[in-house]
């Protein structure tokens, strides 16, 4: 019988590639943490209208998803070295482009390509609440950060789930481009496991199992949040307990 | 009690709101042209007037959700002018007073009751206890003691209103400011809410009212209003506007809203 196709590899090799999930998922966190920070302070921009600030963001926002992550990953790959060449030249600091770990060269460059798209959503979320409860909150005395807190904040966050669900789940399949800055996450494992046993359609395939668990996963928590925060549509029973 | 009782001492038969001259402007639309009144302690004030007449943006100007150009306002004892407002007098303007939307605008992601809590807690800094106890005593004062934990999604127009009145009193306002409370009501909801708000006026909260239920107006107010394009008409006791107008576009007004 021809042994094109061997299954019980698949299953061999799953276990060997989600011990690089950790690595997969701390470039998923960490960058998805610091997207929402970006993106919150480029949507506050937009919102506000202030000046010069929002042009800039406008540019970035359309630079950075109107060019692809992996030519983005290219150009931090190259460009951060050359950027810190350029800091301890000038100012006369010391930091070693050899010893510092790739990982954050693609942690940098895959939150700043998701903090334009998690801008656009904040933004929308936040313009999504309607003017009439924050002019209630005001006319009962409340300051506009504690109404932005209290009212807008959780009403928007409800609105911004579905959609940063699934900009995580993209970042999440993205982090599979990370092999090109030479960081080891799952697929650059399976390549590496493939090129040693050599049954590379058997690992690609374990590979997409594995993402394709996760994926599912997650979009079963987005639409579970999303349930928790929306009170208002909870059974009266549920809230009264 | 948790009503305005300590400014007795001070007001001493003064006005408790004054405001001369306020104009207001959106672009080259001058909406407030010249208004000037006067609130006394525990008076009910009503403004009546044609539609696009500047009634709401007036009240909204007493709170500063717009903000008037030119102006003075003197509240309890704190005067300023519109030229030269503070931070601070904003935040004196909007703690001391309490607005009724039309449109009910009730925070809909939290209770009826949470509702009420949520400016007694993060602006007036009360216990969790005596917040709660204050929600409570006023859910029962507006008929809606069972319906505490629903959601504004869940509760009639007559019902987010009622929730609204009891947020906007529990915080103790020296002034209530309604505006056209009942106008987006149906027809069978709108006497419970003016029921309410007559609870509230018998025990002797100082209100604002913009209104088009006239005979609402006739039998609460102390003093009505006539505002058209931008200025107060005629003002008077409700006698003096509804039988003794003097002014013709004042019974113009009536005659027409009469027909309806
Ligand atoms: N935010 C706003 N921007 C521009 N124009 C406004 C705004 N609010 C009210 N106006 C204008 O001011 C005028 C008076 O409106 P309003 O105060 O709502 O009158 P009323 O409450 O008596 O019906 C109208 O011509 C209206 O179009
Ligand atoms: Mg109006």
């Amino acid at each position: 019988m021809l042994n094109l196709f061997d299954v019980s590899t698949i299953f061999e090799g799953i276990p060997e590639i989600l011990k690089y999930l950790p690595i997969s998922m701390e470039i998923v966190i960490i960058s998805a943490f610091f997207s929402l920070l970006l993106g919150f302070g480029l949507a506050l921009v937009k919102i506000h209208n202030i000046p010069v600030l929002r042009m800039m963001a406008s540019i970035y926002v359309s630079y950075m998803r109107g060019t692809p992550l992996l030519v983005q990953l290219y150009i931090s790959y190259y460009g951060i070295p050359i950027l810190l060449e350029y800091v301890n030249y000038h100012f006369d600091t010391d930091y070693s482009i050899s010893t510092m770990p790739k990982i954050i060269i693609v942690l940098i460059a895959f939150s700043l390509n998701e903090s334009a798209y998690a801008s656009e959503t904040i933004r929308a979320a936040i313009q999504s609440v309607d003017k009439g409860q924050i002019e209630a909150a005001l006319s009962i005395g409340m300051s506009y950060p504690k109404a932005f807190i209290h009212i807008v904040m959780p009403e928007a966050l409800i609105v911004a789930i579905p959609s940063l669900g699934n900009s995580f789940i993209s970042l999440l399949k993205g982090t599979s481009l990370a092999f090109v800055c030479a960081v080891v996450e799952m697929t650059a494992a399976s390549k590496l496991i493939a090129s040693r046993n050599l049954r590379h359609f058997e690992m690609y395939i374990a590979l997409s199992i594995i993402y394709w668990v996760l994926t599912f996963v997650f979009s079963k928590i987005f639409i579970y949040l999303e349930k928790r925060l929306k009170r208002s549509e909870r059974p009266l029973e549920e809230i009264a307990a | 009690m948790y009503y305005p009782c300590e400014l007795e001492a001070y007001l001493g038969g003064k006005k408790l709101l004054e405001i001369k001259n306020l104009k207001k402007s959106f672009g080259s639309n001058n909406v407030l042209k010249d208004i000037s009144i006067s609130v006394e302690k525990g008076e009910v004030v009503s403004i009546i007037g044609p539609s696009g007449s500047g009634k709401s943006t007036f009240l909204r100007c007493i709170n500063y959700l717009e903000r008037p150009e030119q102006g003075s306002i003197s509240f309890a004892g704190v005067n300023f002018k519109a030229e030269t407002v503070k931070k601070e007098n904003i935040k004196y303007m909007r703690e001391n007073t309490a607005m009724v939307f039309q449109q009910f605008n009730l925070f809909k992601e939290k209770t009826a009751k949470e509702n009420i809590e949520l400016g007694l807690k993060k602006v007036q800094k009360k216990s969790k206890e005596e917040a709660s106890r204050i929600a409570e005593d006023l859910l029962i004062k507006v008929g809606l003691e069972d319906k505490r934990n629903h959601y504004p999604a869940h509760l009639s127009g007559g019902q987010q209103q009622r929730v609204a009145i009891a947020r906007a009193v529990s915080l103790a306002p020296k002034i209530i400011l309604f505006d056209e409370p009942t106008s987006a009501l149906d027809p069978e909801m709108v006497g419970m809410v003016l029921e309410v708000i007559r609870k509230f006026v018998e025990e002797g909260q100082t209100m604002i009212i913009v209104s088009h239920e006239m005979n609402f107006v006739k039998e609460i107010s102390d003093k009505v209003i006539f505002m058209n394009d931008g200025y107060v008409v005629e003002q008077g006791t409700p006698e003096e506007i509804f039988e003794l107008s003097k002014e013709e576009r004042t019974q113009q007004f009536l005659k027409r809203v009469n027909n309806h």
